[in-house]
């Protein structure tokens, strides 16, 4: 079989061949992208869910970078607006950095910081539904990927696993009402699982496992779901 | 060649994770991707998007297969999934066939960078699979041969892909070329 004439040396008509030749052709990977992308690789592949979540936290600090002012402006104003509801709550400090100052490394211990003063406390409350509202509202207005923010909330939810399991669990729900087709369902779960495991909702944690492990039960995550289940 | 591993040799299964595969394949994940039509803002991203995917599957891959055609066929799901989410945060793809207009004149289009959006519009419309032998074949002046190693199939289904490509292109301008009237370059 005879290989076909592009239509660029005359294999279609001049107008076919005009618009392909302005086309741009696809651009190799740059070294730098190439070494960020090794790093996010090394991450995932150092093991399991944590690293996944490493992984993302790094991207996570990567896209926020440009937007800490604005997420320090939003989380003073909703401090302030804190204070005012409510006078007996310590008001929320922030430290606001102008971004264009500091190189990106630097930039992610503030925002590090930033995230723990907007933290959730240990157990839901009206102030942290609106520091949590607080928190999505200023999530949704920035350009940053669905991935990151679908990421940033499950390490949260991650985070109060330990001191507050019904915290952890409503996280999850909001994740599920959030981001109904999430990429990042199936470490959803496994948390939920977990959360419901350390209120003593056994079945229910079950429930969620087997149905987990009946959409994928050779899965990335089956051993992990297997290994909760079992405790 | 559009991309070489540095290795020619098939590594046992156990061996392949995902550092190993960024590694060796992410030049050719990068180009594919764009090939399938990621915009170039969103590269990185649907990249990171595309490794979580590997990983999360790496122990599903046949070593009988081509490592080349397995992530082919992760990169054409990743790229269907960028392409349904670009539809719903935009409604259409950017630069996605305009319709027709009173305010789209023949001179409002005439010119290169008038031709290449419609041209990128016609093809954010073709299946990723086809959209990335096309490109290959007519943007980056690839071989069918070279095609079909770096897709891995054979060379018929490239042919095939290409053919069917091109006629669904050739038709998308002869209709804009009625609706307007005109050359489209």
């Amino acid at each position: 079989m005879n290989q076909p004439t592009r239509w660029s040396q005359g294999g279609g008509s001049s107008e076919l061949s005009e618009l392909v030749r302005g086309l741009p052709a696809p651009q190799p990977l740059p070294a730098l992208a190439q070494q960020e992308l090794g790093a996010f690789a090394s991450q995932l592949g150092a093991g399991g869910a944590l690293a996944t979540r490493a992984a993302l936290r790094g991207a996570l600090m990567r896209r926020l970078a440009p937007y800490v002012g604005v997420l320090a402006v939003v989380g003073a104003v909703a401090g302030l607006y804190w204070r005012a509801s409510e006078p007996r709550v310590a008001p929320l400090t922030v430290v606001v950095t102008p971004p264009q100052t500091l190189a990106v490394q630097s930039l992610a211990p503030a925002v590090s910081s930033l995230s723990e003063d907007i933290a959730l406390p240990s157990s839901p409350s009206p102030q942290a539904a609106a520091a949590s509202s607080a928190r999505t509202s200023a999530s949704r207005g920035t350009p940053a990927d669905t991935l990151v923010r679908e990421a940033a909330l499950l390490r949260e939810a991650q985070g109060q696993l330990g001191s507050s399991p019904s915290a952890a669990l409503e996280l999850t729900r909001q994740h599920a009402a959030e981001f109904p087709r999430g990429k990042l369902a199936a470490e959803r779960e496994l948390v939920a699982i977990d959360a419901l495991l350390r209120l003593g909702r056994r079945v229910e944690a079950e429930a969620r496992g087997v149905r987990l492990l009946r959409a994928d039960p050779n899965g990335f995550y089956a051993p992990r779901v297997r290994g909760l289940l079992a405790r | 060649m559009p991309f070489e591993r540095t290795s020619s040799r098939q590594p046992a299964r156990d061996s392949w994770d995902v550092v190993r595969v960024h590694a060796e394949y992410g030049p050719y994940l990068w180009l594919t991707l764009q090939r399938m039509g990621i915009a170039a803002s969103d590269l990185q991203d649907t990249m990171q998007e595309t490794l979580i995917v590997v990983h999360r599957n790496i122990e599903r891959y046949d070593p009988e297969a081509r490592m080349s055609a397995w992530l082919f066929g992760i990169c054409r799901r990743v790229a269907a999934g960028y392409r349904a989410r670009a539809h719903r945060r935009y409604e259409r793809l950017p630069g996605e066939l305009p319709e027709r207009s009173e305010t789209v004149t023949p001179e409002q289009i005439a010119g290169q960078r008038e031709a290449r959006e419609l041209m990128e519009g016609i093809l954010s419309r073709l299946d990723p699979e086809k959209r990335a032998v096309f490109v290959m074949f007519e943007v980056e002046q690839l071989d069918c041969s070279e095609i079909a190693e770096c897709v891995g199939v054979p060379v018929g289904t490239v042919y095939s892909r290409l053919h069917s490509a091109r006629r669904e292109i050739d038709a998308a301008v002869a209709r804009l070329r009625l609706a307007d009237g005109r050359r489209l370059a």
